[in-house]
């Protein structure tokens, strides 16, 4: 069962500590094992459970289920039906995991063993074929031999920059230094996204083997995993599976009886969004400010402590071992384009988003490379809740751009998401519905990443908040005719002149909300009007007089007490002291209230 | 390391920046955060130029102050794109700090009239000079930035400990709009206090250890006098400047640390950023001790290097 921060939130230690207790009290102990695993992905219906080996899935477990489960699945082996998922659609219950839509389409490379893997146990993982990458790259390939099959894989970085990660092997194979660093980045920032926790929470040993290799091929001696301190959760299992492989000689001197001798340590954030870029990351480590420096000279030449540096996201560390176990045509056989003579020519393998947002199936989703946007929101994701339009989603992280219906078939690569103006980024994915303002969502963006920006250099500091300024005031219903230009204006610069990507990229949610709706813009400037009815300080609820039946719901709910009306009668709102909760709106089962 | 800069050809040493190299062949690019004793940072973002390598077609906008020379290399530092993110630069820097002479000015060069986002009223334009020269050339560390974004701020320690202060001035002299200041309460508590007082010069490590005589009235000191006349400008930074053009325009390495400057525990006086109306409420800009010298030598010298 899922014991990851998701499912936790749902109860899922009470779950487990449920399950001990009736598989103990049943006498089943020597039959069944209870494991707590990683995230399986669905954390819209956690508490998850799956019992093997016939995967059936049993959604929002309580506690109190519990004894029903072992007293029928376990006992008798029959399904609890009312634990089951249910298709919103047809109604009916489907029993076994791979059955549900939400996990029919998806290709759970990465995640397909979190569901087997207890991660504070490192048996489990090498049951499942675990440190054996390594065992074959150490005792068949030389470091030159393991580069050109990650080059040749069309590996790309999974952290947002999507920089052929063999090529960066290469280029720090070939730097000239007194020693190297192998770094893995787990921190983590963006708004609505954790793929990167669920796969430090649920298969860490993925993530070390990627490294081991990695350091195998650059010739380093030394790794780091930075992970930001919020994740608590994510600390523990990484320092658990660092203590174990040590335990197990899969880390230290002569690892496996070769040559290979590499350390693992774990070094927390403070809590800088702007830390999880990479020249920053080197700055804190080296306990300094947690500022960006300029790349004009790679971090693969004078990274950490100025010697050659290896930095790659923990997924991408993941995918390297599940490329030498199944090979480089296995692994190109999922994605797009042609990489087998240009790392650039396309993208493979599979990319892990977190879907969140007005989504019917929020979680984790795994999918290979080139699956349209339609699919994960419709078929994995479940489409919109509330028989909603959607409106737009957002890839990308906060620095990604928002792309609408239109866009919707869009397959998703590196190459074709920046042609659309937004970016895969680190993989988040917020879907809006139509009751969704986008010059407001644009400011959220914008403030979110003005106040995360580090404030060294003078387009990312002083730029964004102009922007947010000059959105707010948008918002506000004071825009003026010349902001449509202004902000494009400001955009380019802060694109054109900022020192890291955190400034190059921040204007993306301003661009891509102008190129593709850029009616709300006028609409809330020239017309003082906000369509999605978001911006307070353009909307206004009244009452329909003909509508209304004086049902009194209103009056009981305004915490302004701004609604005039006897029981029976039509009520009024007080313009002047309603404070725009839309309360009234929400509650009116007449549709009176209007907006 | 053979490079075209504005069809110019021009001629610089490995390891040399865009911008030195510009500056050797009299190509001006204008930078207020770069300065010949200190290393490159790249936080004004002015000095952006566009750069063509051998054998690419694409122009990139880079900063000239830290993009290194390459051979074959074609910088343009005079477009149309180039001069739009300029002046939309200086206006918001115009924006953030309005009415200092300093930035007026560079908004008058540029052809910047007025700034159309909204006012600040700082004075500080985070160029971070003070900070790095505290750090590189003095060696002391004593000031440094705090918060981040648009709440970043230069300061002491937590705002409390300035006991790695060897109020050898640099920062104020440095700075370009004069939105730091030697702490003048502080110096007359100090010229108030009992014991043995010593030279600062001492405490930048330019003279013999000596007493101070004067009461660190330094405008009436032989000592003070003798430097400034000696080196034309802030004697530490005349010294690292020296060093730096004796060494060309090679790979630059990071300084030694100078040979005598902390004197953890014996405060000299403090410097600290002040912006207008601030609490300590001295509006009036002052330099080391209200030495007039000083102080009118602070405000021509980095006048007329500036512009």
């Amino acid at each position: 069962m899922c014991t990851d921060t998701g499912c936790r939130v749902c109860g899922s230690t009470g779950v487990y500590e449920a399950f001990v207790e009736e598989v103990r009290k049943a006498r089943l102990g020597r039959r069944v094992e209870v494991k707590a695993t990683g995230c399986h992905g669905y954390c819209e219906k956690g508490a998850l459970v799956v019992i093997h080996p016939e995967k059936i899935l049993y959604v929002q477990v309580k506690p109190k289920d519990v004894a029903e489960i072992v007293s029928k699945t376990l006992k008798r082996c029959a399904v609890v039906k009312r634990l089951l998922y249910k298709d919103p659609e047809s109604g009916e219950r489907i029993v076994h995991e791979g059955d549900v839509p939400f996990y029919q389409k998806q290709m759970r490379v990465l995640f397909g063993n979190n569901t087997r893997i207890d991660p504070c146990d490192i048996t489990d993982y090498i049951a499942c074929d675990g440190y054996q990458a390594l065992r074959g790259v150490l005792e068949t390939m030389n470091p030159r031999k393991v580069i050109e099959t990650v080059i040749r894989s069309g590996l790309r970085g999974r952290g947002g920059g999507g920089f052929p990660t063999g090529i960066k092997w290469r280029s720090a194979r070939k730097a000239k230094g007194e020693r190297t660093y192998v770094i893995g980045n787990a921190d983590e920032g963006d708004p609505g996204a954790f793929m990167d926790r669920s796969i430090c929470e649920g298969n860490p040993h993925s993530i070390i083997e990627g490294m081991l290799i990695g350091a195998y091929a650059v010739g380093a001696e030394e790794g780091i995993i930075y992970v930001r301190d919020e994740y608590p959760l994510a600390v523990e299992t990484l320092t658990t599976a660092i203590t174990q492989a040590y335990e197990c000689g899969l880390l230290g001197r002569r690892i496996l009886g070769s040559a290979l001798t590499f350390d693992i340590s774990i070094m927390r954030g403070g809590g800088a969004f702007v830390c999880g870029e990479s020249t920053a990351l080197m700055a804190s480590l080296e306990g300094k400010m947690g500022e960006p420096r300029a790349k004009y000279i790679h971090t693969v030449e004078k990274g950490l402590w100025n010697q050659p540096t290896v930095l790659n996201n923990v997924e991408t560390w993941a995918n390297v071992p599940r490329i030498f176990l199944h090979g480089v045509d296995w692994y190109t056989s999922m994605g797009t384009g042609d990489v087998s003579h240009d790392p650039w020519g396309g993208s493979k393998g599979t990319k892990v988003f977190s879907l969140v947002g007005n989504i019917n199936n929020t979680g984790l989703v795994e999918v290979p490379m080139g699956i349209s946007l339609r699919e994960i929101i419709y078929e994995i994701g479940g489409g919109i809740p509330g028989g909603k339009e959607f409106k737009a989603v957002q890839t990308g992280g906060p620095s990604g751009g928002c792309l609408p219906e239109s866009q919707l078939d869009l397959p998703v690569d590196f190459d074709r998401l920046t042609e659309a103006g937004s970016m895969m980024g680190s993989g988040g994915m917020i879907v809006m519905d139509e009751d969704t303002c986008m010059v407001d969502v644009a400011h959220y963006f914008v403030d979110f990443l003005k106040d995360e920006s580090c404030g060294k250099c003078l387009p990312c500091r002083e730029g964004l908040r102009a922007l947010s300024e000059i959105l707010t005031r948008i918002t506000e219903g004071n825009g003026r005719s010349g902001d449509i230009k202004l902000l494009q204006e400001l955009s380019e610069t802060i694109i054109g002149t900022s020192l890291c990507a955190l400034g190059s990229t921040a204007p993306n949610p301003v661009l891509s909300t102008l190129r593709y709706f850029k009616k709300e813009y006028i609409s809330h400037i020239r017309d003082k009007r906000c369509p999605a009815g978001v911006c307070k300080a353009l909307i206004q609820y009244r009452i329909d007089a003909i509508a209304c039946n004086g049902c009194h719901a209103c009056f009981k709910v305004c915490p302004a007490d701004c609604i005039t009306g006897e029981a029976k009668e039509i009520h009024v709102i007080d313009q002047d002291t309603c404070i725009k909760c839309g309360s009234c709106y929400e509650v009116c089962r007449f549709d009176a209230v209007k907006r | 390391m053979k490079l075209t800069i504005d069809g110019k050809k021009v001629e610089a040493g490995k390891g040399a920046t865009v911008l030195e190299a510009a500056a050797g062949a009299g190509i001006e690019i204008p930078a207020v955060c770069a300065h010949d004793a200190l290393e490159p940072y790249g936080a004004c973002r002015l000095c952006v130029v566009e750069v063509r390598q051998r054998g690419t077609s694409r122009w990139r906008t880079v900063a000239s102050c830290l993009y290194p020379v390459r051979d074959g290399l074609e910088v343009r530092t005079k477009t149309v794109r180039v001069e739009r993110h300029r002046r939309v630069l200086i206006e918001l820097m115009l924006a953030r700090c309005p009415g200092i002479p300093y930035v007026e000015e560079l908004a008058r060069t540029y052809g910047v009239e007025r700034a159309r986002f909204a006012r600040g009223e700082d004075d500080c334009i985070m160029c971070g000079m003070c900070v790095r020269v505290c750090s590189e050339v003095v060696g002391a560390s004593a000031i440094g930035f705090s918060s981040r974004g648009v709440d970043r701020r230069v300061s002491v320690p937590f705002g409390i400990d300035d006991s790695c202060c060897i109020a050898c001035g640099a920062c104020a002299y440095i700075c370009p709009t004069g939105a730091i200041q030697m702490e003048y309460e502080r110096m007359l508590e100090l010229r108030r206090s009992e014991g043995e007082h010593r030279c600062r010069y001492a405490l930048m490590g330019l003279v013999a250890d000596a007493g101070c005589s004067f009461n660190y009235e330094c405008a009436h000191c032989e000592v003070d006098q003798s430097m400034w006349e000696r080196y034309g400008g802030h004697p530490l930074l005349a010294v690292r400047r020296r060093k730096c053009s004796s060494k060309g325009t090679g790979p630059k390495e990071r300084p030694g640390r100078p040979t005598r400057r902390r004197t953890r525990g014996r405060s000299k006086g403090t410097a600290e950023r002040r912006t207008r109306g601030g609490s300590k409420g001295t509006a009036e800009r002052r330099t080391w001790g209200g030495s007039k010298g000083t102080a009118r030598r602070t405000r021509t010298s980095t006048g007329s290097r500036k512009r």
